[in-house]
């Protein structure tokens, strides 16, 4: 038994998830979806391409909406979250950092990583100081900090989106392939540099990965596979 | 303010593609400037027209009819009225002085000349004009008239000077400045004695109109309603006909004028306008591209938080600096180009302006705010309904 079972930061109930082409046609993808994911968790998902993880993350990270079952987010309804709650969501509680980076190119890397800052309605603190100080847990060195992302290595830019996560310090941070892009070497960078935020802040992650060497890292694994989720791996049992 | 940040997230933007961004912006200033050009001119040729009719409407009310000298003595003799004038232009006459050929605008006068026109005597006198009596071949000028003689010829026509008009010689005994009424042809104009015309130069002993000065102005109205029976009554008309007499007033006759002047000016501003809408459609074209292009930037945005109504303000933003910019900027070469037009417009002796009033100045900038907001709502909201995924999984 964990400690952590009183706090659920992810509880997924029953999800089913189906994409309708515009003929009407019918591609379903996730089939009653049961997932909790605790506080301080980290987690991998693993499954075949086309299997459904991207999917099930957005349902997670309230990119989208899923078809059918209920999803709480810290015990909060998400299926009955408006646009602007969902909004919220993705402003102050969780964050994506995406296999294809997705930083903006018109901005350095200090504007990128400000970004979610400015979208926050509450934030009270000093926006440099939190910048600063994502841009140095995710060690990007200050010369860095105000170049372009086209004037970046693949790694570099992947620290940027990372540090971009961070920023707000949110509760829970989804990776969808975060090293895809990368080559070995610097996607091991990467994957220790979430693992030190998991150990050190006690961050809450969970990576879709095709790397099955990550399962030796993580404590607890899943598997889709057909629409299913299976759970092959948990160390705290 | 919390919104503060997307303005600057919006001129980002517009730096970022700032190539299109300034294209978009001259669409927009040509529509601003044609728009601000057509409206003072507009105002220019309103206010051309009003001034030379209120040089020419005079007094508080006036009749016209086929007048003879006769109804301008019962005119007169009305208690309620000050003074009266009866004027009649001479048309189709020649004048030549230091035997070169002008054509000024004539008049045969008779009446309070003096009361109800509003003139500057410069030299000399202007003759008798009350008397009906009096019919010495004299003449007064215009100085406009002297100087477009003095042009001409060189030589400047003064007092005692005879001046040969429709082949008969007339003595200058005064020259006076005086607003020209009506349209002419630049040539000033020339006042003649009422009975000197009669047979030589008008044949007829007819007026088209009297001018009339009240006592008290605001009766106008009454007046105007006595005089026309009474002129009636002189020639067994009903009392209340109006087949053979009128009365105007001068300032409906004014309201009038400005009235058609106001439809032309409106009629130049739509003109005007259809550029303005070609550019408005411009910005909505590039506003259209631009969030399609970055429809993943829009999809990113949101995911770290962005709501709709966050990236509907910030499309609405770019949208309206880029016209309001446009704007400010078409306002400036407007006024400046109409400074030089005016210039030259004045050099060349014509008498219409364009006028960039303050009010055209802030119609334009509100206008240009506008079409930003009409242009731009349809942009921003499509960009701003963009789900995530979707928005973020777009090639
Ligand atoms: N918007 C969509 N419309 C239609 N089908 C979709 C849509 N998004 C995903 N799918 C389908 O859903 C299935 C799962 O897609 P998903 O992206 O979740 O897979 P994945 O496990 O992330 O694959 P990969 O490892 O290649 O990233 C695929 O068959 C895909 O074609
Ligand atoms: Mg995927």
């Amino acid at each position: 038994m964990s400690k952590n079972e009183q706090n659920k930061i992810v509880d997924l109930k029953n999800i089913s998830k189906s994409f309708f082409l515009k003929g009407g046609l019918e591609i379903p993808v996730l089939h009653n979806v049961d997932l909790v994911v605790y506080d301080g968790d980290m987690l991998a998902i693993l499954g075949p391409s086309g299997s459904g993880k991207s999917t099930l993350m957005n349902i997670i990270g309230g990119l989208d909406v899923s078809s059918g079952g209920e999803y709480f987010f810290e015990g909060k309804s998400v299926n009955d979250m408006t646009s602007d709650e969902l909004a919220e969501l993705r402003s102050s509680d969780i964050s994506f950092i995406f296999q294809s980076f997705h930083l903006l190119s018109g901005k350095t890397v200090y504007q990128n990583v400000m970004l979610p800052l400015l979208y926050q309605r509450t934030f009270k603190g000093d926006h440099n100081e939190y910048v600063k100080n994502a841009l140095k847990q995710s060690s990007l060195e200050e010369e860095q900090w105000h170049k372009y992302p086209n004037q970046l290595s693949g790694g570099q830019r992947q620290r940027v989106a990372i540090a971009r996560a961070l920023v707000a310090k949110p509760r829970l941070l989804l990776a969808d392939e975060p090293t895809g892009n990368l080559d070995s070497k610097t996607g091991d960078n990467i994957i220790d540099a979430l693992t030190h935020l998991n150990k050190e802040y006690g961050t809450t992650i969970v990576i879709v990965t095709h790397d099955e060497s990550l399962t030796e890292i993580v404590r607890r694994v899943i598997t889709i596979a057909d629409g299913h989720i299976k759970e092959t791996k948990n160390s705290h049992i | 303010m919390k919104y503060l940040f997307l303005i600057k997230e919006s001129l980002q933007s517009l730096r970022h593609n700032i190539l299109r961004s300034l294209l978009t912006v001259i669409g927009i200033v040509v529509g601003i400037i044609s728009v601000t050009t057509m409206l003072g001119l507009g105002a220019g040729l309103s206010d051309n027209i009003t001034d030379r009719f209120s040089a020419f409407a005079t007094g508080d009310l006036s009749i016209s009819g086929d007048l003879k000298y006769t109804d301008l003595e019962w005119i007169n003799d009305r208690p309620y009225v000050s003074a009266t004038l009866a004027e009649k232009s001479v048309a189709g006459t020649t004048v030549i002085v230091y035997s070169s050929e002008f054509s000024p605008s004539i008049t045969s006068v008779v009446g309070d000349y003096a009361e109800i026109q509003k003139y500057e005597l410069l030299d000399g006198e202007v003759f008798d004009t009350q008397s009906p009596n009096f019919s010495d071949k004299v003449l007064v000028i215009s100085q406009d008239f002297q100087e477009a003689v003095s042009e001409e010829t060189g030589q400047k026509p003064t007092l005692g000077h005879k001046i040969l008009v429709d082949g008969q010689q007339y003595e200058i005994v005064g020259i006076i400045d005086i607003e020209t009424a009506g349209f002419n042809s630049g040539d000033g104009s020339i006042l003649i004695p009422y009975q000197t015309t009669i047979g030589t130069l008008s044949g007829t002993d007819t007026f088209s109109s009297i001018s009339i000065l009240l006592e008290d102005s605001s009766y106008f109205e009454v007046a105007g309603v006595d005089i026309l029976s009474g002129l009636n009554a002189s020639r067994n008309l009903s009392s209340d006909s109006t087949d053979s007499f009128s009365a105007q007033t001068a300032q409906s006759i004014i309201e009038t004028i400005q009235e058609t002047a106001n439809i032309i000016s409106i009629f130049l501003g739509v003109i005007g306008g259809i550029a303005l809408f070609v550019g408005g459609i411009g910005t909505m074209n590039m506003m259209l591209t631009s969030v399609t292009e970055r429809t993943k930037e829009i999809g990113l945005r949101k995911a770290v938080g962005a709501r709709d109504r966050d990236i509907l303000l910030q499309i609405l933003i770019e949208s309206v600096f880029i016209t309001t910019f446009g704007g400010v900027v078409g306002i400036i070469i407007t006024v400046i180009g109409s400074y030089f037009a005016n210039q030259f417009l004045l050099s060349s002796s014509s008498s219409i302006s364009i006028i960039i009033s303050w009010n055209v100045i802030l119609t334009a900038f509100c206008v240009s705010m506008f079409i930003g907001v009409i242009f731009g709502i349809y942009p921003s909201r499509n960009a701003s309904k963009l789900q995530p995924v979707d928005a973020l999984r777009s090639d």
